[in-house]
């Protein structure tokens, strides 16, 4: 127990956020399974219930600011205290960080399959600062909307619910910073078809 | 990363050392632009001192800075935001050998080799040439790693969807 109270009212805000998800979203239970693993990623650490409503604010933040970059734990407290009015501001206004909100959540829609970051990918991108785990998400859109697709079945090992084991490889040759190379989304389709879950964005240099 | 790992080293090193302008300092930038590390060399067996200036990785954007040994007592490797340099510390020439998006090296004095880790694979030097390489490994890089008993043990998400691989640390091949 918490004698200050701050880790009921962050988890409340980790609670809030899963409640105006499963709101959003039209395939509540892909995208509810989505923030379930990065919930469960926040419970891995160890209960530090401050650094992860950090992360989970900087998710936000970074992804605002259109480059993805993640807020770190380790972070000023000034740089936090940023991230968690963003946060805020997001969960508080209902509707008024949901440009934000949709940013992180879901990348695109084609065809009426929506396209839905995975918990994988933020951290990816969480862990590695540079340009390669953190193009901009409209290259994001361009590779699902225009590059290659190649599809892998029985990719995943693990199975998970309501999600096939098959993996869509998206693929688009581009530049960044002037080093030629293969922009790589690849997404895990869900049962139902109108969900794509983004668990693979990588700059490879050729 | 392996900061500053020593092995049994024909030279000694200064990071950023103090310049008096009238140096003469040897350039492995390849052109490229972004701040410039200078390292001082001193090799035992010349009794030389020489300065180089290296350049960053161009994906990488960081200033962390490692000098590290290798097989080849007179052979350094330098690693500066993502970009390796291996040099011959007594020629002060630069190996062929450029490996750009690195993530981690270690010197690996049990089995003598130099391991380089990419965001896609893993390449071995043995002190005289790269040994071998996987290619494409990973998907975008990997959790952690550990040597053992002539294995090294990689866990993260792999190219083919698996979760972890042992590779032999003698021939860089794949052991089920």
């Amino acid at each position: 127990m918490d004698p200050t109270g701050e880790e009921e009212k962050e988890v409340s805000l980790l609670d809030r956020l899963k409640q105006e998800l499963a709101s959003i979203a039209d395939d509540n239970r892909a995208a509810v399974e989505y923030f379930e693993e990065l919930q469960q990623y926040a419970n891995n650490k160890g209960g530090v219930v401050n650094k992860v409503g950090g992360f989970a604010a900087g998710l936000l933040a970074g992804i605002l600011e259109n480059n993805a970059k993640v807020y770190d734990p380790a972070s000023t407290e000034a740089e936090r205290s940023l991230a968690f009015g963003l946060l805020a501001l997001d969960v508080g206004t209902r509707g008024g960080g949901a440009v934000g909100r949709k940013t992180v959540l879901q990348v695109g829609e084609k065809a009426g399959v929506k396209y839905i970051n995975s918990a994988r990918v933020l951290l990816r991108s969480a862990e590695e600062s540079s340009v390669l785990h953190n193009f901009p998400e409209q290259i994001t859109k361009k590779v699902l909307n225009e590059g290659n697709l190649q599809i892998i079945n029985d990719f995943w090992k693990t199975s998970r619910n309501h999600l096939t084991n098959t993996s869509h490889n998206y693929s688009l040759r581009g530049t960044i910073n002037g080093v030629d190379g293969i922009f790589e989304v690849f997404t895990r389709p869900s049962i139902s078809g109108k969900v794509e879950l983004i668990m693979h964005k990588f700059f490879r240099r050729n | 990363m392996n900061i500053n790992a020593h092995g049994k080293e024909n030279y000694s090193y200064k990071i950023n050392p103090e310049l008096t302008g009238l140096e003469k300092v040897l350039s492995f930038d390849d052109g490229e632009i972004g701040g410039r590390l200078i390292i001082k060399f001193k090799n035992f067996d010349s009794h030389s001192t020489w300065f180089a200036s290296f350049s960053p990785g161009k994906l990488i954007k960081s200033s962390s800075v490692a000098v590290i040994s290798t097989p080849n007592p007179n052979i350094v490797c330098v690693f500066y935001s993502g970009k390796i340099y291996l040099i011959n510390t007594l020629t002060t020439e630069k190996l062929s050998y450029k490996e750009q998006d690195v993530v981690d090296v270690i010197y690996d004095d049990i089995n003598n080799v130099l391991l380089i880790f990419t965001f896609v694979g893993v390449s071995c030097f043995d002190g005289n040439e790269i040994t071998w390489e996987t290619g494409r490994l990973f998907l975008d890089g990997f959790k952690n790693y550990q040597i053992l008993q002539g294995e090294i043990i990689i866990e993260g998400l792999l190219a083919n969807g698996e979760e972890r691989c042992k590779l032999d640390i003698r021939s860089g091949k794949l052991k089920l």
